[in-house]
């Protein structure tokens, strides 16, 4: 019974370092995004502005 | 090189057609919400012309200044403008736009958020597409951080400031609360401890971040994260009708949601259905939020005094810190600071062919794939995991805080939770 118990607080905190891990990726990812895209926006800002605030609208 | 491969998932190929499906689906609603705001902007300048034009040669006949003549004229260009996108003439009617758009708020939000929960609880959404959509709900980061450009160090520390306060008053509270009771109840350390730390603060995140510390079973977490999804799902929808039935002003909206909704994906998308204003307020105060959570993991140690359950290279106030900061708010910070020193080159969200201005045009893409993500990922097979006395304790303690935060910002007033971004 102890070991079942040990196991499974083993499995939750493998299960937590694992999403823990990845949202600091996500978090990275997120800054990476975002500095990409004010690059970007400082190269040709009227393009980036002219894509998504009218090309992308079809109707 | 180890560094690149440990910022890719290894299986990042089954991400794919999920995150493609989100695009598609952000795609149309957006492109749904596009005709929808062309069409009620024209119903209101057909209605607003004759009236204008009539105003005007008032004004003119009774010789009124240049510069009030010049509004006028300014605002009927805007209508005209308006009204010609579509083809109209002044007369013509688009009720149904502004029925849909305006009366019941039917925006991008509400149609990626309602039409995702269909979409997935009807038709279904096959398992090949699950992995795609969990990915597509943490794209709401880059946008946060972009929206960072609508803010000033000024509005930082006043409405962070005010944030600050009320957030570590209701976060400790209720957490101090939920684990008081959990505890009188004989709910076990585990499930009182994630979900005293998930209705406190930040929800999911809070729930993993506490789980370790407090030896929380998988079956708790499971009970934990569909209490917060239930709760949180159920405000989503509720508040922003309930804000406008009690004439709560934008920026107490934003900062109420903020208290309230316990998901930060969540809580930014009842926000911006409200409003844009709103919306300013309610970033913000989550990133003053959402900077507790290591503090709220110290605090969950702190009550349940289990120390020695933490490894040697997690305690500490800076390991914890260290381990458990979400660091994508720098970046948000980040840009702030950028606006702040109001730099010529990089101009400003409402500055003409600047980076800041063509910035300003990319988040709300962010925001529509993460919502699309959101909702297509509420499955309510999910929330029937919610259950028991912690159910009862854990959403009893979200509702007092829901009550308790209105209250609180109603009593603050709105100028101090108004975001100027520098105007």
């Amino acid at each position: 019974m102890e070991n079942s118990n040990g196991n499974n607080t083993k499995n939750t905190q493998q299960a937590s370092e694992k999403v823990l891990s990845s949202e600091k990726r996500e978090d990275l990812w997120a800054i990476i995004i975002a500095g990409i895209i004010l690059i970007l926006c400082c190269i040709s800002p009227d393009a980036i502005y002219t894509f998504f605030k009218k090309s992308l609208f079809i109707f | 090189m180890s560094l690149m491969k440990s910022m890719v998932a290894d299986d990042w190929q089954k991400y794919i057609p999920g995150l493609l499906l989100c695009v598609f689906f952000a795609f149309v609603v957006m492109n749904i919400h596009h005709v929808l705001a062309k069409y009620h902007k024209a119903n209101e300048a057909s209605l607003a012309i004759p009236r204008l034009e009539k105003k005007l040669s008032e004004l003119e006949a009774g010789g009124a200044s240049a510069a009030d003549i010049k509004k006028i004229q300014k605002k009927l260009a805007k209508h005209r403008k308006a009204l010609a996108k579509v083809g109209g003439k002044p007369g013509d009617s688009w009720k149904w736009a502004t029925l849909l758009y305006q009366d019941l708020q039917f925006k991008y939000v509400a149609m990626l958020l309602i039409g995702g929960i269909i979409i997935r609880n009807t038709i279904g959404v096959a398992k090949i597409f699950l992995p795609g959509i969990g990915i597509a709900r943490p794209l709401i980061k880059p946008g946060i951080i972009i929206l960072g450009v609508h803010y000033v160090w000024s509005d930082v520390a006043k409405v962070g400031g005010a944030g600050l306060i009320l957030t570590a008053v209701f976060i400790f509270g209720t957490a101090l609360a939920v684990m008081y009771l959990c505890k009188k109840f004989g709910v076990s350390d585990g499930l009182g401890g994630i979900m005293g730390a998930g209705t406190g603060v930040c929800g999911v995140s809070a729930i993993i971040a506490t789980s370790p510390v407090v030896k929380a079973k998988p079956r708790d977490m499971a009970y934990a994260i569909g209490t917060i999804l239930l709760f949180g799902t159920l405000m989503l929808f509720v508040m922003p009708y309930l804000g406008q039935a009690l004439d709560v002003s934008q920026s107490q909206f934003g900062a109420w949601a903020a208290l309230a909704i316990l998901n930060t994906a969540q809580l930014i998308a009842a926000a911006e259905w409200y409003g844009e204003d709103a919306r300013n307020t309610a970033v913000l105060i989550n990133a003053a939020r959402i900077m507790l959570i290591p503090f709220i993991v110290m605090y969950t140690v702190w009550f349940y005094d289990l120390k020695e359950n933490v490894s040697a290279d997690q305690r500490g106030l800076w390991n914890t810190i260290k381990g458990k900061f979400p660091i994508f708010i720098l970046g948000f910070f980040i840009l702030v600071l950028l606006n702040s020193l109001h730099m010529p080159f990089l101009g400003g969200p409402k500055v003409a062919h600047t980076p800041f201005w063509a910035m300003n045009a990319v988040y709300k893409w962010f925001f529509a794939l993460g919502f699309a993500g959101i909702g297509l990922s509420i499955s309510i097979d999910d929330m029937k995991k919610a259950g028991g006395v912690a159910f009862l304790v854990g959403s009893g303690a979200a509702t007092a805080k829901m009550i308790l935060g209105l209250v609180a910002v109603l009593l603050i007033g709105s100028e101090l939770l108004q975001v100027t971004g520098g105007h």
